[in-house]
C-alpha cells in the first residue's frame, strides 16, 4: 500500500473548510419566536440573570477537603452550616405536607412580592406545586416543593419529589447561619462548584436544623442535596436524583 | 442592537434570526445532540436578552452570544461531550449524499471521509477548535470565546490538532502498525 503524501497546513485548512461546508447539520430550529415568547412571558427580570447571578451548573471540581475534616472545620455554604455528629437523634420526622420546617403556605407571586431577593424556579421542573415562606430574623426563606412524578421519584417518606429552599440574607447583616446540617462522618459533603459559586453535594441521610420564627425546627433528610450560594442567596435542592441530574436542575434556575 | 438593548423584543427577535444558525451549530458541535443544541441555543438567547443591559455598546454581539451558548451547551450533560457530532460521523461513514457546495466538490469523496474520520477521532477539545475555526469559520477571537480560552491557546490547540490530523492522514491504512519485514 502506498504511503499518502503529507498535506501541507494550507491544504489541510482548505480541506477542513470544504469538509465543513459539506457537513449535514440538522436543520436549525426556529428560535426567534420561542425566544421572543419566553421574553414576553416575562421569564426572569433583567437583574436576575446578570452573569454573577447565573446559576448554571458546571462540572464538579471534586473534593476540596477530605469530607470529615471539612465538617469538623465547621464549614458552611452560605446560610447553611455543617456539623459533624456521631449519630443522628432517633425520631426526627421527615418533612410533612406542611409545617414550620417548610414555612407558611403561600403562592409564588406572594412569596416573590414578600422577599427582597429574586425567587428563582428550576425551569426543568416547571411551576412548583407548593410554595412556603418563612420570615426569620436572620433572613427570609422561600420553599418550593414539587410532588413526585415520572422522572422525579418521591423523597423517602416525604410527600414531595423535589424541595427547593432559597434563603436570602437580611439587609445590613453578613451571611448568618439560618440552617445547619448534622451529618455523620460517613455522609460528609463533597464540595463542588456551581457556576463558579461554592456548593456542596450530600448523598446520605442527615438532619436539617432550621432557625425559624418558631425556633429551631429539625427534619430528617433522606434525599440527596445540592447546596450552593451566590453570596446573597443560598439555594438548597433536595431530590432523589443523581448529582449530574441535580446539577442540570440547578442550571435551569431562572 | 440598540433597540434590543432598550427592551424592544421584536428587534431582538431579528437579532436572533440573524445569528441562530451559527449559535445552534456551535451548540451542536459541543453537545453532539440536536435536542440539547436547541435547548442550549434557546436558553442562551433568552439569557442574553436579559443581560443586554450590561453589554457594551459597539462590541460585537456574535462572540458574546456564542460564549453564552457554548456555556449553556457545555452544561447539557457531560456524557454528550464524548460523542463526536453526528454530522461528522455521518460524513466519515457515508460521505454526504446531499449536493456538495463548490468547495466541497473540490474535495474527493474518499478524502472527505478520511478527513472526517480523522477529525472525529481527535480529542473533544481539539475537535471543537477545528469545528469552530474551519467548519463554522469563526474568527480566532470568537473561537476563543466558545472554547473559553485565550487566543494564544486557540492557536496552540489548532496547531496541535492540525499536526495530529496530518500524521493520521499520512499514515497508511489501516492505522494500526503493520508488521514489518
Amino acid at each position: 500500500m502506498a504511503e499518502r503524501r503529507t498535506p501541507t497546513d494550507q491544504e489541510l485548512e482548505r480541506a477542513l473548510r470544504a469538509l465543513g461546508s459539506s457537513l449535514a447539520y440538522p436543520p436549525t430550529p426556529p428560535l426567534a419566536a420561542p425566544v421572543g415568547a419566553r421574553i414576553r412571558a416575562g421569564a426572569p427580570r433583567p437583574w436576575l440573570v446578570l452573569p454573577r447571578r447565573r446559576l448554571v451548573a458546571l462540572v464538579a471540581v471534586g473534593l476540596l477537603l477530605a469530607g470529615g475534616a471539612a465538617v469538623a472545620a465547621g464549614l458552611a455554604i452560605g446560610a447553611i452550616g455543617f456539623r459533624a455528629v456521631p449519630t443522628l437523634p432517633p425520631g426526627t420526622p421527615p418533612p410533612a405536607e406542611e409545617g414550620p420546617a417548610l414555612g407558611e403556605p403561600t403562592t409564588l407571586v406572594r412569596a416573590r412580592a414578600a422577599v427582597d431577593f429574586p425567587v428563582l424556579v428550576p425551569a426543568l421542573l416547571g411551576p412548583p406545586d407548593r410554595v412556603f415562606l418563612d420570615r426569620g430574623p436572620l433572613g427570609d426563606r422561600v420553599v418550593l416543593a414539587w410532588r413526585p412524578r415520572e422522572g422525579l421519584p418521591r423523597i423517602g417518606p416525604s410527600p414531595f419529589g423535589a424541595i427547593v429552599m432559597e434563603i436570602g440574607r437580611a439587609d445590613g447583616v453578613g451571611v448568618k447561619e439560618v440552617a445547619f446540617k448534622e451529618l455523620r462522618p460517613a455522609e460528609a459533603p463533597t464540595f463542588l462548584e456551581v457556576d463558579g459559586h461554592e456548593g456542596a453535594w450530600i448523598r446520605g441521610e442527615h438532619d436539617l436544623v432550621l432557625r425559624t420564627e418558631e425556633g429551631e425546627v429539625r427534619y430528617r433528610v433522606s434525599g440527596r442535596v445540592l447546596i450552593w450560594t451566590d453570596g446573597r442567596v443560598t439555594y438548597r435542592l433536595e431530590t432523589m436524583l443523581s448529582r449530574a441530574e441535580a446539577l442540570a436542575l440547578a442550571g435551569s434556575f431562572r | 442592537m440598540e433597540l434590543a438593548k432598550r427592551g424592544d423584543v421584536r428587534a431582538y427577535e431579528e437579532l436572533v434570526e440573524r445569528h441562530r444558525t451559527l449559535v445552534y451549530r456551535t451548540a451542536y458541535h459541543i453537545t453532539g445532540s440536536a435536542a440539547d443544541a436547541e435547548d442550549a441555543a434557546q436558553d442562551a438567547f433568552v439569557k442574553a436578552f436579559f443581560a443586554l443591559r450590561r453589554f457594551r455598546s459597539g462590541a460585537p454581539f456574535r462572540p458574546w452570544i456564542l460564549r453564552i451558548a457554548a456555556n449553556e451547551a457545555r452544561n447539557r450533560g457531560r456524557s454528550a461531550r464524548r460523542r463526536a457530532d453526528l454530522a461528522l460521523r455521518a460524513a466519515a461513514a457515508l460521505g454526504d449524499a446531499s449536493a456538495p457546495s463548490p468547495e466541497a466538490a473540490a474535495l474527493a469523496d474518499e478524502e472527505r471521509r478520511a478527513l472526517a474520520a480523522a477529525v472525529a477521532r481527535l480529542p473533544q477539545r481539539d475537535r471543537l477548535a477545528i469545528a469552530c475555526r474551519y467548519f463554522l469559520e469563526l474568527t480566532e477571537a470568537a473561537t476563543a470565546e466558545v472554547l473559553g480560552v485565550r487566543r494564544g491557546t486557540v492557536k496552540s490547540r489548532l496547531s496541535r490538532a492540525l499536526a495530529r490530523l496530518r500524521a493520521e492522514l499520512a499514515a497508511p491504512e489501516p492505522v494500526e502498525e503493520a508488521p514489518r519485514g
